[in-house]
Parts: structure tokens; sequence; C-alpha cells
């Protein structure tokens, strides 16, 4: 009897599966988004909305992650971007902050198991953001992580932790300065500075534009990723939290109402298509930019 | 009521003169110790810096998206924060019932800012 209904929900996870991979068949038809980003917002409400223990919600909503992980890289989607943790999120509650870090360190030494999603899928993981403000064993990991997975080419994960785009942006000028400045001390010291450091060497106009915008978005945490082609909010929030502000100028924003751990094949499939509907203009407003 | 008109090159390129205002002010400081590693700009300098070029201003609390597709175009990253962004649909079928709709939805929502 147990064997029966077994093998049942074996051909009905087949029969589901196949469809899916239809319905991908299908949508490849039109323009496929290169790099999908997500803000998994709605944890802690679906925590109360279904009663559950404190951070239950989290854990569900890391497997709902999983599940829409397997479908961008199923349809092609190169790079996910997903919003694990805001550097505002320190401001919560010490036990809070601790066992979100246990998950994040228990599900990092999951992911980087043979059979997990990462190995199956060839995904390269980067950590972006000041993971100098991570505890030891966090940063560790996730230092770890990012060099087992350097190898995989075939997709790449970013997981924004500590993160805040105007964080990142500050970072990313002042290592513009930085590098502008060791420009300027090598210069000086092989003689062909011409007192560059007092600056009386320069026009006005140069002195303007020392560093440049080439300069700044190379030291962005999430230079190695292109710019998002769909960035996706669950739980209905219209706002994007200090999330990839820079990089999201001709981003499709998508709001669906459905809680984190609550997101599934619908949502992505909406996304998809609501995507290509307006990608053409999306893709004009880029190259006019 | 200030009627403020921002544009692209106050997004991004805006950013790139501030970086260059704060990098004078640390050279004429005169500052000769080691860059490396230690945090030499603080947020708040960078939003003067950009309200110097002119890239900085309020942040708006709601961002009405009149065109195709629910998109910010590129608003200047600093002041977008925080900010709801609600698609409107086409500019010719702006009308003031779908105005108070937007407002009425903003009211409504609930920020954390991250706690």
């Amino acid at each position: 009897m147990e064997r029966i209904r077994e093998r049942v929900i074996q051909i009905y996870g087949n029969l589901v599966s196949l469809l899916q991979k239809c319905i991908f068949c299908i949508l490849s038809v039109g323009p496929i988004p290169n790099h999908i980003a997500f803000i998994m917002d709605g944890n802690r409400r679906f925590t109360k909305k279904c009663k559950l223990m404190e951070g239950a919600g989290h854990k569900i909503g890391f497997s709902a992650l999983m599940s829409m992980l397997k479908y961008c890289y199923e349809f092609g989607v190169r790079y996910v971007t997903v919003y694990a943790f805001s550097i505002e999120n320190f401001k919560r509650s010490p036990e809070e902050v601790q066992s979100l870090m246990d998950l994040m360190l228990e599900k990092i030494e999951e992911i980087l198991k043979e059979q997990s999603i990462v190995n199956r899928y060839g995904v390269r993981v980067i950590f972006s953001g000041n993971l100098k403000l991570l505890s030891e064993p966090v940063r560790l990991a996730a230092e770890r992580a990012m060099l087992a997975t350097a190898k995989n080419s075939k997709a790449v994960l970013s997981i924004c932790v500590a993160y805040t785009s105007t964080n990142e942006i500050m970072h990313a000028v002042q290592e513009s300065c930085e590098e502008k400045w060791d420009e300027i001390t090598l210069l000086n010291s092989s003689g062909a500075g011409y007192g560059l450091i007092s600056l009386g060497g320069y026009e006005q106009d140069e002195m303007d534009h020392l560093i440049k915008l080439t300069d700044i978005e190379k030291h962005m945490y999430m230079a190695a990723a292109p710019d998002p082609d769909i960035i996706i909010r669950t739980s209905g929030e219209t706002r994007l939290s200090n999330f990839l502000l820079w990089q999201s100028a001709n981003c499709y924003l998508y709001s669906p109402s459905v809680l984190w751990p609550e997101i599934g094949f619908r949502q992505f499939l909406w996304a998809i298509l609501n995507f290509q509907q307006i990608h053409f203009y999306l893709d004009k407003q880029r190259k006019q930019s | 009521m200030t009627l403020e008109f921002a544009s692209f090159s106050d997004g991004k390129e805006a950013v790139a003169k501030a970086a260059n205002v704060l990098f004078m002010k640390y050279l004429k400081s005169g500052s000769t110790s080691s860059y490396q590693g230690e945090q030499i700009f603080t947020e708040s300098q960078m939003g003067e810096a950009l309200k110097t070029v002119g890239g900085n201003g309020p942040e708006p609390d709601l961002l009405l998206v009149y065109g195709p597709a629910r998109c910010h175009l590129g608003f200047p990253a600093w002041r977008i924060r925080y900010t709801e962004i609600q698609h409107m649909g086409p500019l010719k079928s702006m009308k003031y019932g779908s105005l108070i709709k937007a407002i009425y939805k903003f009211t409504m929502v609930q920020q954390n800012y991250g706690k």
C-alpha cells in the first residue's frame, strides 16, 4: 500500500517536472533574462501567519530559495542574486541576528555538499557585501564556499550579506580613491610626477575627472555580475530597501504579494512573462543611457 | 511646494563627480597616513559631497512611474533607498483617481527599515 502511494507521488512529481520543462521550452522562444535578483521578504510574517516557532519561517524560506534557484538555472538564467542579510538587519535583536547567522553557517555547509544544487548546476558562489562586519566563523565559511566553487562556470549565485547599496557605492568610491592615490604616488616617486601630489600640474578640468565612472563600477561588490534584468521582492512591498540601487536602472521590478516562503513556480512564470513583454522597451532604455 | 527636475546625469555621473570632490578633499587635507584597509569616508560625507555636485536632495517617500514598465530608470540611487515605487501605467492615462489610490496604498505600508 505504502509502495503504491510512493509510486503515485513519484509519477505525479515526474509529470509536474515534465510540464515545467515544456513551459520553459515555450518561454525560451522569447528573451531569457540573464540575471534575476530576489529580495526574500516575509519570512517573519509567514512564521506569525502559520503560528510556527521562531526561525521556522527562515528555514522554509531557504527551501523556497532552493526551488527558485532550480527554476532559474533550469530555464537558463545565468546569474542569480539574493538579498540575504542587510547591514540594517544588524539592528535586530542580538538573538535574532545570531539565529540568522547560525542558519547561514548551516546552509553554507549544506550547499557545499556533493549533491547540492551548487554542484549539480555548476554554480559559482560569491558573497557580496562588507564581509568584515560578519563574525569570524561566518566570514571564514563564506570565504571557504567562494574558494570551493571558484572553478564552477555554468552559473553564478551572488549572496548579498552585510550589504547595502549605499555602503557598496561608498566602498567603491573609497577603493577608487585609494587606487588613484597609489597611481599618483607611484608617478611621483618615479620622478615623473612633476609635483602631482600638490596637484600643481593638473588643470581644473582634469582634476574634476581624476576618478571616472568606470573606476567606481569596477570596485563595486557586484562587479562580477551584469545588471539585473528582474528584481523580485515578495510580500507585495514596493521598495528596494537599499538593494542594487546602482545596478537596477533598467531593471523590471516585480512585487508579488506572496510571502517569501510561499513563492513558487507561478510567480516565477509571471515574472518571466512580464519581463518578456517589456523587454524591448527596457533594452531600448538601456541603449539610450 | 518645491518642484525639482532630476535627470539621468544626477545618478551615476553625480556619484563620479562626488568621488572626485572627496578625493580632492582628502589630498588637500595633506594626510599622509596609509589608506589601506581603514574606512576613510562615511556615508554622510558621501551624501554631503553629492549635495555639493547637485546629485542629492530630499529622499522621495513615493515614486510614481508613468510608462510601460515598473522600473526606476536610473533615479539617483542615494535618494531611493526606502522609496515606495509604484507603477501607474502609461502617461496618457494619468487620472486623479489612480493618484489617490496610489497615495492610499502608500499610507497602508509599514516599514521596519531593516529591524
